[in-house]
């Protein structure tokens, strides 16, 4: 049986195999968690949670090149056959798409829509041989985020991908590093902590040249003092340790204290504000401000860990070539979209580069499924869902002017319908789990591990069935 | 046969005949003689599911009856008689280090009974009772959502009426905020939100089964109707009706304009949409449901376990039941949705797409039919599967392969039914009656409630009952102690909730109106936290994310409203939008983004994975100190703002004004005396708004106590 086979029997019957409680490492810390998240004293969790029983195969060993990630999800499944994977189709591509050859004719980009990702192909690796396992909107958006099927009993309980970087990494905040360990840009309804501590879940807020909007006090510092101050003295019995109220409200102290740290704070301040010809370079949308903030953000180093910027618009089952000269600006289709997206990721990568942070910060962009290949559909001009798709990824020591993974025609449903090489060890199609490993092993974070500390108590898993490595971290990328 | 009827106490079935006659479904009375054999008259009082069992002997019913009725009971025993067959080696006990059993399980009747000699038998003393101003805020908050207005305080505290606690209650219990309160309590429940991983009920569908569970808190309802109801309910998931085919241009006229009137009508449809699993055969959506109705309506949620694989192996060191589960009884119980077909999206037709009564625009919106298939239809599915019958044999999808030993699984509620089925019912009906018969039904009911009172259930987490570790007179293997902290309170509560008609105001009246929820949640002398499970003081809970938007409205009497959606246009308080997700109260501004940012860090959670959390985060302390919504809620120009009517006061009445209306107490002596001096320090504007800033901060704001 090759690998391939392998993963199709496992994988294919979706059977996890669970440890038998009596295989499992005996740990009273487990009974603690339980009893802490649901209600005995795991209020504020003055002690944070450390990370408790866990086990792991022990037999990998993590890239551990990344310090932290930054994630652009182009959210609706943008089309692999027009972009990164891009098929020039004689009849249906648009002649101002103006479709060049880069790397000896590796990448062919449509200058038209990527012409200023195309300055930095040198430094980003594309994956072509991938596949997602749903194509509905959300089931497949929420299995990407928390790296597995939202379905299983894990799925319904478990955190962001971010929220276990958080829980990981937390330990390896500095004294004087203030910001929160992941962070959430224009997300509108992005997945959380789930059964995790609230304080790992995403910090959401928006980009906004003013700065943290709710970490600023518009009325100044010296009024913000007085008013500090103030509560402090006419609240002190009920907030401090020993509290009337009780454990819960004994909290309340620290929780203010937290926050204090994020106000009137140069760091925050230099991260999250910026100028009008600093936005103007990233394309002066929404999105690219939120690409921006996420680059200082990283530069500031203060503890941020994971950086998701969420894109919307995406879905292009209509129009998606703008055939009709739709006379609304705000009409979404491909140039709309890749306006927004192309000078935004250029210049992330070539400032961070510039700045030397890409080495230690991981790039990755990605829909959550890709659309079909070959001709528009016939009443709608636009393209539907489909489960051939692509990543980019870029930075944390990934070579750059790589490419994983080639496609081509089946069926006649039109080139970059199937993978034709797989192009990494496996020997399949890269899956959102092998991407959630890969995240974890950039981090230095063993993608085998289980926690005992589920509500479940059958062991959260950090990447599906890692213990018979069903699932791999995409290491070509490095190569 | 009739050896498994012994359990079941004759009381029970004649409250649920009376039911099934009621609604007009049951058999004929006649063939529904019972006696208890000693020809007692069975007590719905105390805790009768434990008590003496009247053995029954069924009188006069036809044997065709006795097939359809599916009785059936579990029991310790019977589970540890089967564990060591399915596994190597026996049960083994929870742990070496269990403690012993503390539980108390002596006689006692009624909250403050029970609570009282539980609390003996621990010997943990009970604090005292809380003040008049606590209380109100409290149970203000408890039952309507909502923080007290000034008025309401200084009325109360006025009062000198003996009974205004309990008449403050009645009070409280009609108010239409109530309704607000629960019907977002059961949103939460019953997950009813747009979009989830699995399925898009659309905006139409989501506002449609919120105002089924408005209409049904307006109404107050019966729960056990409302279970039913839900699980069985057909039609359109926006509760539109309309014809397929119209029979003329004014029926299409009339029928039109109806729907023009009333974009979006009460469903509870929306309940079996949720349900919907896709990436898989059809019994995954089947299994879905019955781990939705075994968690929601029993508090078992290892169900979800369950419908994958034995429990033997597995859940020994979580729940002796569930040990002892087998994966076909959680076949059993999704049978019974096995005549839903395939969901199916569809489009209204241009003409008849709703109206937005507010722009005469028609929205472009899906909807789902939930119509089961008459009995012996099949419906060919997509992966070859069929709809109209559960076929244990399938390969793929979101849970293991099903190798049933039989081929369809015949519907078995799993649990302990009382009812007796009419067979001709469709059986999402016989799943209903089943489910409400079954005293789990009542006992998970109360203790979800009771938890929004107390912080905790009497059985914690409320979604993972032991089934095997309820009945003191039953008691479960060695190092296992009885799961409820008061076994006998919760029998006494689900009795008397199902005597009451399930009638959730009459709980939530015997619960605040009861010495131990009146408790202090100050206490003297050393607390031991482990003893927050004998409700000796009353624990403190954080307002939830809607609370607080709608408290600091009342607070600085300055008021807004909230676009819930199209359908559902404007609401005036944050405890009335339909749904916890970040793009509701809709819109794009920057005042209805801090009003989210607010509910965001406050996290209402998503009814998906992340549950609605009373956690605190630096991003609440945030919110409260900087986030635009609360700034303005500081307005000195407004006249009728607190912070405008209490500038022109003196300086004691406007500290008092201020603290009757943020904190709903009257300022102490010490308290007011601070402040007065602190206003005549400096800029006496500057500092009353810094004051009104500050108590929007103060714990006593922040948390309900």
């Amino acid at each position: 049986m090759n690998q391939r086979e392998r993963f199709d029997k496992i994988v294919a019957r979706r059977q996890p195999t669970h440890h038998s409680f009596f295989e499992r490492p005996h740990s009273t810390r487990r009974h603690f968690f339980r009893d802490t998240l649901t209600g005995v004293g795991g209020f504020f969790l003055a002690d944070r949670l450390a990370p408790g029983a866990t086990e792991t195969t022990g037999s990998v060993q993590p890239q551990n090149t990344a310090k932290s990630v930054i994630f652009l999800f182009l959210r609706g499944a943008p089309s692999h056959v027009d972009m990164f994977d891009f098929k020039n189709v004689q009849g249906v591509t648009p002649s101002n798409f103006e479709p060049e050859s880069f790397m000896n004719g590796a990448v062919t980009l449509p200058m038209g829509l990527l012409g200023n990702t195309s300055r930095v192909l040198d430094k980003i690796a594309i994956i072509r041989s991938a596949s997602a396992w749903a194509r509905a909107h959300p089931l497949a958006q929420t299995w990407l985020q928390i790296g597995r099927n939202p379905t299983s009993p894990t799925g319904r309980i478990a955190p962001h991908i971010g929220s276990v970087v958080a829980i990981e990494k937390e330990p390896e905040r500095g004294p004087n590093q203030a910001f929160p360990t992941f962070i959430s840009l224009q997300a509108r309804n992005i997945s959380g902590a789930g059964y995790f501590p609230v304080e790992y879940g995403p910090f959401q807020t928006y980009a906004n040249a003013g700065g943290l909007a709710t970490a600023s006090h518009p009325a100044g510092e010296a009024v913000f003092q007085d008013r500090w101050n103030l509560l402090h003295q006419i609240d002190s019995e009920l907030r401090g340790n020993g509290s009337p109220f009780g454990p819960k409200a004994s909290g309340m102290g620290n929780l203010y204290h937290g926050a204090r740290r994020l106000m009137f704070n140069p760091t925050v301040d230099a991260a999250f504000s910026f100028t009008n010809e600093e936005r103007i370079r990233y394309g002066s949308t929404g999105f690219g401000n939120a690409v921006l903030t996420a680059r200082k953000i990283v530069e500031q180093d203060q503890g941020t860990r994971f950086i998701q910027i969420d894109s919307f618009g995406w879905d292009h089952h209509g129009d998606i070539y703008n055939l009709e000269n739709n006379p609304n600006a705000n009409a979404r289709n491909i140039y709309r979209q890749t306006a927004e997206f192309d000078p935004a990721f250029a210049a992330l990568i070539e400032d961070l580069d510039s700045s030397g942070k890409l080495d230690e910060t991981l790039v990755l962009v990605s829909g959550e499924f890709g659309r079909t290949p070959g001709s528009l559909s016939n009443e709608r001009n636009g393209r539907d869902h489909f489960l051939q798709m692509f990543y980019v990824l870029a930075g944390a020591g990934i070579t750059g002017g790589k490419v994983i993974g080639a496609t081509n025609d089946e069926g006649g449903r039109g080139p970059g319908s199937f993978t034709t090489e797989y192009g990494w060890a496996q020997q399949r199609d890269i899956r959102p789990e092998d991407i959630e490993a890969t995240i974890y092993s950039a981090l230095g974070i063993d993608w085998t591990t289980v926690r005992y500390d589920d509500p479940l108590d059958r062991g959260f898993y950090y990447v599906p069935l890692a213990d018979d490595e069903v699932y791999a971290p995409v290491n070509e990328l490095w190569s | 046969m009739r050896g498994s009827f012994r359990r079941v106490a004759l009381g029970h079935l004649a409250w649920l005949l009376a039911a099934l006659l009621t609604a007009g479904i049951g058999i004929a009375q006649d063939d529904l003689e019972w006696q208890s054999a000693d020809g007692s008259f069975p007590d719905h009082g105390g805790c009768t599911f434990f008590g003496p069992e009247a053995a029954l002997t069924p009188v006069g019913t036809a044997a065709s009856d006795f097939a359809a009725m599916k009785l059936r009971t579990r029991n310790t025993e019977s589970v540890l008689a089967m564990i060591p067959q399915r596994r190597n080696g026996g049960i083994i006990p929870r742990s070496a280090a269990a403690p012993a059993a503390t539980t108390y399980t002596g006689a006692c009747s009624g909250i403050d009974d029970c609570i009282q000699k539980t609390a003996d038998a621990a010997g943990v003393p009970l604090t005292y009772l809380t003040t008049d101003a606590e209380f109100l805020r409290r149970v203000r908050l408890d039952l309507t959502g909502r923080i007290p207005t000034k008025d309401e305080v200084l009325t109360f505290l006025a009062d000198t009426s003996p009974t205004k606690r309990e008449q403050l209650v009645d009070e409280l219990l009609q108010k239409p905020e109530w309704a607000d309160r629960w019907t977002m309590f059961f949103g939460d429940l019953f997950r009813n939100t747009q979009v989830t991983a699995q399925v898009n009920r659309y905006q139409w569908g989501r506002d449609s089964f919120h105002l089924y569970l408005l209409e049904s808190m307006r109404q107050n309802k019966p729960y056990d109707q409302m279970a039913r109801e839900m699980l069985a309910a057909e039609g359109v998931s926006d509760g539109r009706t309309y014809p397929r085919r119209y029979t003329s241009f004014e029926h299409w006229r009339q029928t039109y304009q109806n729907l023009a009137g009333n974009p979006v009508l009460a469903s509870p449809v929306g309940y079996v949409v949720g349900g919907r699993t896709i990436g898989g055969p059809i019994q995954d959506t089947y299994d879905t449901l019955a781990f939705f109705t075994a968690r929601d309506f029993l508090g078992i949620s290892v169900m979800d376990c369950v419908l994958c694989h034995d429990g033997a192996g597995h859940l020994e060191p979580l729940t002796v039941w569930g040990a002892g589960a087998l994966r076909a009884e959680g076949w059993g119980l999704a049978a019974f949705f096995s005549d839903v077909p395939r969901f199916q999206t569809w489009r209204y037709p241009g003409n008849q797409r709703p109206m937005n009564p507010e722009n005469g625009r028609r929205v472009n919106t899906n909807y789902y039919i939930v119509n089961d298939l008459a009995k012996g239809q099949r419906q060919q599915a997509r992966y070859g599967d069929t709809a109209g019958e559960y076929l244990a044999q399938t390969s793929g999808g979101n849970r293991p392969d099903r190798y049933g030993d039989q081929r369809f699984v015949t519907p078995a509620y799993p649990f302990e039914s009382r009812a007796i089925i009419d067979a001709s019912m469709r059986l999402r009906e016989q799943v209903g009656w089943h489910l409400t018969s079954d005293p789990q039904f009542a006992r998970a009911a109360v203790n979800y409630i009771w938890r929004q009172f107390f912080s905790r259930g009497i059985v914690e987490p409320p979604d993972q009952f032991d089934l095997d570790r309820l009945d003191p007179a039953s008691p479960p293997p060695a190092g296992w102690d009885i799961q409820p902290s008061h076994p006998r309170l919760l029998e006494w509560l689900a009795n008397g909730f199902r005597d009451s008609g399930f009638d959730l105001k009459w709980l939530m009246r015997e619960i605040t109106t009861s010495q131990a929820y009146q408790l202090s949640s100050r206490y003297e002398g050393v607390f031991n936290p482990l003893s927050e499970k004998y409700f000796v003081r009353h624990q403190v809970k954080r307002l939830t994310a809607e609370q607080v938007i709608d408290a600091l409205m009342v607070a600085s009497n300055q008021f807004t409203s909230f676009r819930a959606s199209a359908a559902l246009r404007n609401v005036n308080f944050a405890m009335q939008l339909p749904d916890v997700t970040g793009n509701v109260p809709a819109g794009n501004n920057a005042f209805v983004r801090n009003v989210r940012g607010l509910l965001q860090a406050f996290t209402r959670g998503d009814r998906e994975e992340t549950q609605r959390s009373g956690e605190g985060s630096p991003l609440q302390a945030l919110g409260l100190m900087n986030n635009r919504f609360v700034l303005s809620r500081l307005n000195r120009n407004n006249q009728a703002s607190t912070l405008g009517q209490s500038l022109p006061m003196a300086d004691d009445a406007l500290v008092a004004n201020m603290y009757l209306s943020v904190l709903s107490r009257p300022p102490t002596e010490e308290e007011t005396a601070f402040a007065v001096n602190y206003l005549q320090g400096g800029n006496r504007r500057d500092r009353a708004t810094n004051l009104m800033w500050a108590l929007f901060n103060k714990t006593d704001f922040y948390f309900n106590y």
